[in-house]
């Protein structure tokens, strides 16, 4: 029996708009590009977190997250031992801030992190992901993938929304030369 | 004929059904799961089993904190605008109102605010920023929004639009996440990406979102509840037992655990004989809560997968759990 082509594009349209629940990010960011990334952060380190600790801040209005990183690898920066650094956001208590845009971190699993210091909320001068997603790869296989992949991005000054490695991620090698070209130094 | 079209409708029902599609649009939900470990949010559909953030008032006020903006006269009206577009949307009549200018601005007061700064993790290539206060079973109890002041903020239809950055945030804050509808025009205005002032308006898309909250979450009547339940010195008087959880993770397990003081913290690891496989942690530790991985380290080597039980000794108390920990 002959299937009518209007049944077949039925199908083939709810598996097509079929995708599954995936972690996901929001909010509004400007695409930066591996050579800003490189450039504008301090400290770019291969590392597999250790900890994560979310408290309230100082003046106690705002839920803060210390996360510990073991680097395996420094890309850009000085080394020196784990390196602790801030996101806004986490659970205290009953309570729980989301920061729709922000980096998801597991500890155990490990990352290529961009950072560099920025105001927090009640926290001045913190080592912070300061482009939030964009500024967190997972690394899975010898590569390292954005965590921006599914991010939407306004198009920077060239008109890119890409993010670097698409979703086929970057060799950590090729993500670490490309760091070096950019980084400075 | 008419049965085969039926057995393969049914046959695209159910493997729709299993990739999760239940509507015809295209919109997604915000769900935090609040195992706390980090702040990000995924994206869900409207009948997603484990639910999504939400409001359980209709009534939602906004205050203005516009001084670091820069003085566009446009500002108040923007966001104004961009309020009006979610209200009265049927059949899911929120209404956000506008209650003037503020001081408040990105702390967790009770006071939801769109405000402009540098200083409030939104500097380099962040336009804005977007924080949900949740309690328990994913209620959203607050929002604050923060415009990066040190962008180019316009209201006469340059970039960036004010109004339609301000539209989009606000569906954020009303639980929505991006969209997965991809199309040239007509995007909803939770469209994943910036569009220019075409995002002031809301599509059909956006409007079935906020419908789906309503429909799935209706809203108890106008409450105050925001403000004293988020209320700074209510957080502050909660007094936290000494908690001890842990969940498996590819490799390993997590270890959860919740300090309401400094202490001394000692978090061991034991097999089901009682002997002891791992210490985790013997250290200082400041209050809050904290997450520690165990990949399986043990004084004999890389521990068999399987159940093992952890105690956290601190100054205030000791407490047991159990620990799965997985190949």
């Amino acid at each position: 029996m002959r299937i009518p082509r209007v049944v077949f594009g039925l199908v083939l349209a709810c598996v097509a708009l079929a995708p599954l629940a995936k972690p996901s990010h929001a909010t509004t960011l400007i695409r930066q590009g591996l050579d800003r990334l490189a450039a504008e952060n301090d400290l770019v380190v291969e590392g597999r977190v250790l900890e994560i600790h979310s408290y309230w801040n100082g003046g106690h209005s705002f839920i803060l997250t210390d996360v510990t990183v073991h680097p395996s690898r420094v890309l850009k920066g000085e080394r020196a031992g784990d390196v602790t650094f801030t996101v806004m956001g986490g659970t205290v208590g009953d309570l729980t801030t989301v920061i729709v845009s922000e980096a998801d971190l597991t500890p155990g699993s490990p990352y290529v992190l961009f950072l560099s210091r920025a105001d927090l909320p009640g926290a001045v001068n913190r080592l912070t992901l300061r482009e939030h997603s964009q500024g967190v790869f997972d690394v899975a296989g010898g590569r390292a993938f954005s965590q921006a992949r599914d991010v939407p991005l306004a198009p920077d000054a060239e008109g890119r929304t890409d993010v670097p490695g698409g979703a086929d991620g970057l060799l950590l090698d090729e993500l670490e030369r490309q760091v070096h070209a950019h980084d400075g130094h | 004929m008419k049965r085969s079209l039926v057995g393969i409708l049914a046959v695209a029902a159910t493997g729709t059904a299993i990739l999760g599609v239940a509507n015809a649009y295209a919109f997604r939900m915000i769900q935090n799961t609040n195992t706390g470990r980090t702040s990000s949010a995924s994206r869900v559909l409207c009948d997603d089993p484990v639910g999504f953030v939400h409001w359980t008032t209709p009534s939602i006020s906004w205050g203005l904190n516009a001084a670091g903006q820069g003085g566009d006269a446009g500002v108040t009206a923007a966001v104004q605008n961009a309020m009006a577009a979610w209200n009265n949307v049927s059949p899911a009549p929120y209404a956000l109102t506008y209650s003037g200018t503020t001081n408040a601005g990105f702390v967790t007061d009770g006071i939801n605010v769109l405000s402009w700064s540098s200083g409030n993790g939104c500097s380099g290539g962040c336009l804005a920023i977007t924080a949900l206060v949740l309690a328990p079973g994913q209620v959203i109890i607050e929002s604050d929004v923060s415009f990066n002041s040190l962008a180019a903020w316009n209201t006469d239809g340059n970039d960036y639009d004010v109004q339609a950055v301000a539209t989009h945030e606000l569906g954020h804050t009303l639980g929505i996440h991006h969209t997965e509808l991809q199309k040239p025009r007509n995007r909803p205005t939770m469209y994943a990406s910036y569009f220019g002032t075409a995002g002031r308006s809301l599509e059909s898309d956006d409007t079935a979102a906020l419908s789906c909250s309503y429909t799935r979450y209706p809203p108890l009547g106008a409450s105050s509840f925001a403000v004293a339940a988020a209320a700074p010195g209510v957080a502050q008087a909660v007094e936290l037992p000494i908690r001890l959880s842990a969940r498996p993770r590819v490799g390993g397990s997590i270890l959860r655990f919740a300090l309401t003081a400094g202490s001394r913290v000692r978090l061991d690891v034991f097999d089901v004989a009682g002997r002891k496989t791992a210490t985790l942690l013997d250290d200082f530790r400041a209050p809050g809560e904290y997450e520690i991985a165990w990949d399986g380290a043990s004084t004999r080597g890389r521990a068999a997968s399987g159940f093992y039980f952890a105690r956290i000794t601190t100054e205030k108390g000791v407490a047991n759990t159990t620990v799965p920990l997985a190949e």
